[in-house]
């Protein structure tokens, strides 16, 4: 049986690396979701996703480790947006939504992989940040919405509304994209 | 219909299995100075905790000891005479004083006045 969180929390705080390996291969993809949401760009979100783990390691001692996910996700935020803060300040380039992208086997699937990825990043980026989140969490992540409602502090009904109307809009989006096309 | 769940697997990093594989590298090759320090600072506690055992143990053992000693102490001293003899005879004390002594009362006025008058004969 898996270990659950809090078991791995407490290993983790005696440094133990394989129990924290455990939590971030459990957690990464979420803290990933939330990092794209904000920050809509896949390189920063992988960047804010591998620092907040760092700093989640270096503050453990503060979490509850019966509610280390939602500890977890409020350190990749305020992360994400202390990052789009200083991104904001340097503007230094262009936003590149495909530079997420990865040298793939097959040339072809990775163009047209590349091409669907631009396309819902794009779809996605008028979103509300709330939206943005709840959507990747859910529909890319998986999780419920009593979970999603716990690690964002919202009611599970708010939840299930802001998927409806973030779904709606990107079908939308994605519809119109297609009929331009 | 906006119930049913986007496919957002394009935009999914784990698709990737080696660039996945690479962040979670680099994760845990970032935490290692702080898993160090911590399996340090653990190591330590541990070390405390296995000599703490046994000194407790004998901290517990020597308040035994102290405590069993004091009551042994407090009782003789109550079961002794509260001026011994010898202590009212190596002070000198008035024959009336130590007779007061010897019968814990507290002189009255007249025995006092008697007092005086013995030590004028």
């Amino acid at each position: 049986m898996a270990e659950s969180d809090a078991v791995l929390v407490e290993r983790a705080r005696s440094g133990d690396g394989a129990a924290f390996e455990v939590l971030v291969r459990r957690h990464l993809r979420a803290a990933y979701a939330i990092a794209l949401g904000i920050l809509r760009n896949p390189a920063d979100a992988e960047d804010v996703s591998q620092d907040a783990f760092v700093r989640a390691l270096e503050r453990l001692d503060e979490c509850d480790p019966e509610r280390f996910a939602a500890w977890l996700l409020r350190i990749v935020r305020n992360t994400a947006i202390s990052a789009q803060r200083r991104r904001r300040v340097r503007q230094a380039m262009p936003l590149e939504w495909a530079n997420g992208a990865r040298s793939l086997s097959d040339p072809a699937k990775d163009a047209e992989r590349s091409a669907l990825r631009e396309r819902l990043m794009e779809a996605m980026e008028p979103l509300p940040e709330k939206q943005r989140e709840v959507l990747l969490l859910h529909d890319l992540e998986g999780w419920r919405h009593r979970e999603i409602g716990e690690a964002l502090g919202m009611p599970e009904g708010t939840v299930r509304y802001t998927l409806f109307q973030a779904r709606r809009a990107m079908r939308e989006r994605l519809g119109h994209a297609s009929e331009e096309e | 219909m906006s119930h049913d769940p986007l496919d957002l697997t394009a935009i999914d990093p784990s698709r990737d299995a080696a660039g996945w594989e690479r962040m979670v590298r680099g994760i845990m090759a970032r935490a290692q100075p702080e898993l160090a320090r911590r399996a340090a600072g653990a190591g330590v506690l541990t070390l405390l905790g296995r000599w703490m055992r046994p000194a407790l143990a004998a901290a517990a053992v020597l308040a035994l000891a102290s405590g069993a000693a004091l009551t042994s102490a407090n009782s003789e001293a109550a079961a002794a005479p509260a001026t011994p003899a010898g202590v009212v005879q190596a002070l000198e004390v008035p024959e009336p004083v130590a007779n007061w002594l010897e019968e814990e009362r507290r002189p009255e006025t007249y025995d006092v006045i008697l007092a005086l008058e013995a030590r004028d004969r």
